[in-house]
């Protein structure tokens, strides 16, 4: 009895153990679990905040250009300056006036006397000389010349038996001839114009008069028996008389007296060679190019695919030092070139050059636009920004420098002058109506976090802000998605939507808010496994999209800021970390 | 809010409180005696493993709708964002949802006859792991949204000790027996996590807030927090943060008594009434390693200021860092020294019987148990009422039907007690689908079996 109790017993036993295990389901196994989780629910709106003034400064890389600069004040300018050239040393040659022929000077003097005076006027030798104006000469007004006159004068012993005294003798020689320092070796001479007068001359004694010519003057007309002037075949001709008028009391002196007497005149001039010259010229100047200007590290702003630099009033500024006395003028070409090909030609001419000064020229897009006090010229090129619309690599200034011909200067003949040009582009950054600079950006790193990541169906990520907009520019706001290798994503992968505008300030102080908005949507289904982060492109543009424009205002490192407000990011659906 | 039940819950068989010749009564009431001595096998003679609560296996786990086709795993969690929130989010209760792992083991155990009574002496080892998820707490992970969830405490615990208890009963007259006991607590361990006042609040649209009182407790000799020291990102100075736990060498945590008392009033040959009050006491720890989180709020209201000028010390990145500094203070973990000890209950269990035999057949009698667990707001109580049968001398059993505050139960006892043996097994809450790995689908389940030598 007793063992049958304990196998009964012993048999229940195992059977409520056995029922134990049968209740196993092994569909319920955690090895086959899934350890996929969702975040996030319907919609998550993530307060993000928002941005400090956020300054051109903080947003534009100059650093590495060697084209763009900040002032002081902040403003942004490009500032090239080309690389030097040599000097141009224009020179004219001195050149000679030849003497072509001097008369014999034996006068006559019967007849001299009338009513018990002595009085004689009379052309007492005539002379011509002949010369060749260089071809750098243009015109003549006058010369400066180193020359001396003789004269000397003796009077028959007729004469001066019973005159002793001549009390006036003046000699009159051509007014062109700048006549200075006389001396005589009787009398005491008085010049005045070309004629020397003596009074109280013995007439016992020869009188030797010496004076310097220093300057022939061709301005004046003269007549048919004294005249300096070129011919139209650049020849120089110089026809002039020497008169001699004489007054003494006659005394006893009669006109039987001076039968046969001669007053005896000896003129003698040198060659003229021309030292120096006022007229106008045109000294060849050597200067056919003002230099070459290499731009080699554009701040990527400027290099991006898309930018177009029209500047509002791009600016030239020459600077040419010249000690000649004779204006000059400057024309030419500039040309710009990107990789060997020329992007644009602007002609430049008759720009001018001041006589003894260091010019100071902007050649500019818009003369009203320059404050005109700070140089000596203004000349306003309407194409000039055209150079420049697209960033050129290379730029070059053939240049054809010559003296203004309508301009009197003066030259000295012989000396060797300077004449140094200079040349940089000093632009203010400031727009034309089509200018559109590119800012890029890359936000990457995200793929470590979001390796593992996926979007449950139809999820976005939305980012939401306000943008303050004290920059005198459009933002035309683009993103890309891009992948670990830096490469841009499909939008068969991810779509990001954001193109945005937004507006501009009118007055780059003036706040303008725009909303921004940027949508981040997987397409594939693990796109944001392949997600490393966005490219985010802002084109500042002159012109929004309804046409609007904004220009003239430069743009200014301190004062051009933009501010993001209440930002805000949202998760619509969920956030699949996957097993 | 809902949190754990820091204390252990009843581990005892409630199934067979009126199962006439079920050695271990004594265990519930201990104004029970029992006809025959009997000593238990030891560490097999009265095992008890249940878990309790108010969700369970499938609530957390769920067929994954992306199998076969995008997925090669049959299952998945109830995060997982192909399950919709309202369907994963079904399962929880809206208030506290707790689950209880207990475990008790008889090591020694006997009973016998003497002093005018009936004695037992126990040696049992108890176990307890608990804890208390809040439902918004599912809710802000499943479906976080724009709106304040105050998840309230969240509470994880474990507690471990030895009792030896001493147990004396004995009829006053022929009506009314009562008994008691006294129990002599080693505590092994315990550890207390808690969260206080969790909230997230997360409405604001310019500003969330995280707020929570992160207290851990931990009363295990040689216990220790391992630290490690490192730099923040953007403030000044460093911090410290538990990384590691070390246990040297192994002793007795803590000490403590506690009483059982019973009482059992014959009141007719067809209806008893008992009541018994269980486990009133305390134990002493010894020592308290406590650590918290230095920062009981984090906020978070965006990126200010931002500046785009690296050095600044604004800039996103600066102002991520510094959030991050704020986040470790909040979640980390830091010591805050050790107390010296600190006294904790281990609750008290109400009990109240009635039972009924059927004069006309008196094979068969009902019980209606009511138990209460007395443990501040932590208290459940339980209605279980039950039809036994004694179809042999020396077998009987029951079935019982319970609603209590997690669910509703049926249970079942099976008691061979031929003479010289006893064997019983039984079930407060018939165990039903179990996964694989043997984890109760519905988390209720309870199984009780031991073996004895009667004499």
């Amino acid at each position: 009895m007793r063992n049958r109790n304990i196998i009964t017993s012993t048999a229940i036993m195992a059977m409520a153990l056995a029922s134990l295990s049968s209740c196993i389901d092994n569909d319920y196994d955690l090895n086959q679990m899934d350890g996929t989780i969702g975040v996030g629910g319907t919609e998550l709106l993530i307060p993000a905040g928002g941005t400090d003034v956020i300054t051109l400064d903080d947003i534009l890389d100059i650093d590495g250009s060697d084209c763009i600069l900040t002032l002081d004040d902040g403003s942004y300018v490009f500032q090239k300056t080309a690389a030097s050239v040599e000097a141009a040393h224009p020179l004219i040659e001195t050149f000679v006036v030849r003497q072509a022929k001097m008369q014999e000077g034996n006068l006559s003097i019967a007849g001299a006397v009338s009513g018990g005076r002595l009085t004689m006027n009379t052309k007492a030798q005539i002379f011509s000389y002949e010369g060749v104006q260089p071809d750098e000469v243009n015109s003549l007004n006058n010369v400066v010349v180193d020359n001396t006159l003789q004269m000397k004068f003796s009077f028959p012993a007729a004469m001066s038996a019973k005159v002793s005294t001549i009390q006036t003798f003046n000699v009159t020689l051509p007014d062109y001839m700048g006549l200075t320092n006389v001396t005589s070796t009787v009398g005491n001479p008085v010049l005045e114009g070309s004629v020397i007068k003596l009074t109280n001359i013995p007439t016992n004694q020869e009188i030797n008069i010496t004076a310097k010519i220093s300057k022939l003057d061709f301005s004046l007309p003269g007549d048919a028996e004294n005249y300096l002037r070129v011919e139209e075949d650049d020849s120089i001709k110089l026809l002039g008389d020497m008169r001699i008028a004489l007054s003494a009391n006659a005394g006893s002196l009669t006109s039987a007296d001076l039968t046969g007497a001669k007053l005896t005149s000896r003129l003698e001039i040198g060659d003229f060679t021309i030292l120096s010259a006022e007229g106008t010229f045109v000294p060849n100047i050597e200067l056919t190019d003002l230099g070459n200007t290499q731009i080699t590290s554009l701040p990527k702003f400027l290099s991006e695919k898309g930018v177009v630099a029209d500047l509002y009033n791009p600016m030239l500024m020459l600077t040419v030092e010249n000690n000649m006395n004779v204006k000059g003028l400057v024309s030419g070409t500039i040309t710009s070139k990107k990789d060997g090909s020329q992007l644009a030609a602007v002609a430049i001419n008759n720009v001018p050059i001041n006589a003894l000064d260091t010019s100071t020229i902007c050649i500019c897009r818009r003369a009203d636009a320059v404050s005109a006090s700070q140089f000596d010229h203004v000349v306003e090129v309407p194409t000039l920004g055209n150079l420049i619309r697209t960033i050129p690599d290379e730029v070059t200034f053939d240049a054809n420098v010559v003296g203004d011909k309508t301009q009197v200067g003066s030259f000295n003949l012989g000396q060797q002058y300077t004449i140094t040009p200079n040349y940089s582009f000093n632009s203010p950054l400031t727009f034309g109506k089509d200018a559109r600079i590119v800012y890029k950006d890359t936000l990457d790193g995200w793929n470590d976090d979001v390796e593992d990541v996926i979007l449950s169906d139809g999820a976005y990520l939305q980012f939401n802000a306000t943008v303050e907009n004290r920059v005198p520019a459009f933002l035309h706001i683009k993103a890309k998605a891009i992948g670990k290798d830096g490469l841009e994503l499909g939008e068969d992968i991810i779509k990001v939507e954001a193109d945005q505008e937004i507006k501009a300030s009118a007055d780059g102080t003036t706040a303008v808010a725009s909303p921004l908005e940027i949508k981040i949507r997987q397409v594939a289904d693990d796109g944001l496994k392949q997600l490393d982060g966005l490219i985010l492109t802002i084109e500042a543009a002159a012109t929004g999209s309804d046409g609007t424009v904004v220009e003239g205002i430069t743009l200014n490192a301190k004062k051009h800021s933009i501010i993001a407000k209440d930002m805000k990011l949202k998760l619509v659906g969920q956030v699949v970390i996957e097993d | 809010m809902m949190a754990i039940s820091e204390n252990i819950n009843a581990q005892d068989l409630k199934s067979a409180y009126f199962t006439q010749d079920y050695k271990f009564r004594h265990e519930m009431n201990a104004a029970y005696g029992n006809d025959q001595n009997y000593i238990a096998l030891p560490a097999m003679g009265n095992i008890n493993v249940s878990t309790q609560g108010n969700f369970g296996y499938q609530d957390v786990v769920f067929n994954n709708p992306r199998y076969p086709l995008n997925s090669d795993k049959k299952l998945t969690s109830f995060m997982n964002p192909y399950i919709s929130a309202a369907e994963a989010l079904d399962g929880f209760s809206t208030g506290n949802n707790r689950l209880n792992v207990d475990m008790k083991i008889a090591i020694l155990s006997a009973g016998f006859k003497g002093f005018g009574g009936y004695n037992t002496v126990e040696l049992n080892a108890r176990t307890r792991v608990g804890a208390s998820l809040p439902y918004e707490l599912f809710e802000f992970a499943k479906n976080t949204g724009n709106k304040t969830y105050n998840i309230g405490d969240i509470n994880v615990g474990a507690q471990a000790f030895a009792e030896l208890a001493f147990g004396h009963s004995r009829d006053i007259n022929e009506k009314l027996r009562v008994g008691a006991k006294m129990k002599l607590l080693f505590g092994l361990g315990r550890a207390d996590v808690k969260i206080k006042d969790m909230k997230a609040d997360l409405a604001d649209n310019d500003k969330w807030t995280m707020q929570g009182d992160v207290q851990a407790n931990v009363s295990v000799e040689g216990f220790k927090f391992k630290s490690k020291t490192k730099n923040y990102e953007h403030r000044t100075g460093s911090y410290e943060y538990i990384d590691d736990v070390d246990v040297d060498g192994y002793g007795l945590s803590g000490f403590g008594l506690a009483f059982d008392l019973g009482a059992i009033y014959k009141i007719d040959e067809d209806w008893t009434v008992s009541a018994a009050l269980n486990d009133l006491g305390f134990i002493s720890w010894s020592s308290n390693a406590t650590a918290i989180n230095r920062d009981k709020t984090f906020v978070f209201d965006g990126f200010h200021d931002v500046s785009a000028t690296s050095g600044s010390g604004n800039r996103a990145d600066d102002q991520l860092d510094e959030y991050g500094d704020q986040l470790r203070d909040f979640a980390n973990l830091s010591e805050n020294g050790d107390k010296g000890g600190r006294t904790t209950g281990i609750g008290a269990t109400m009990t109240f019987g009635v039972n009924y035999v059927l004069p006309v057949y008196r094979k068969v009698d009902f019980g209606l148990l009511s138990t209460t667990r007395i443990d501040g707001p932590y208290s459940w109580t339980e209605g279980r009422l039950s039809a036994n049968y004694s179809p042999l001398k020396w077998l009987n059993g029951g079935v019982n039907f319970a609603v209590n505050s997690f669910t509703t139960s049926m249970g079942w006892v099976l008691n061979v007690h031929p003479k010289g043996y006893n064997f019983y097994i039984g079930m407060d809450h018939i165990l039903g689908k179990m996964s694989h790995e043997a984890i109760p689908l519905s988390s209720n389940a309870n199984v009780s079996l031991g073996m004895s030598v009667t004499f």
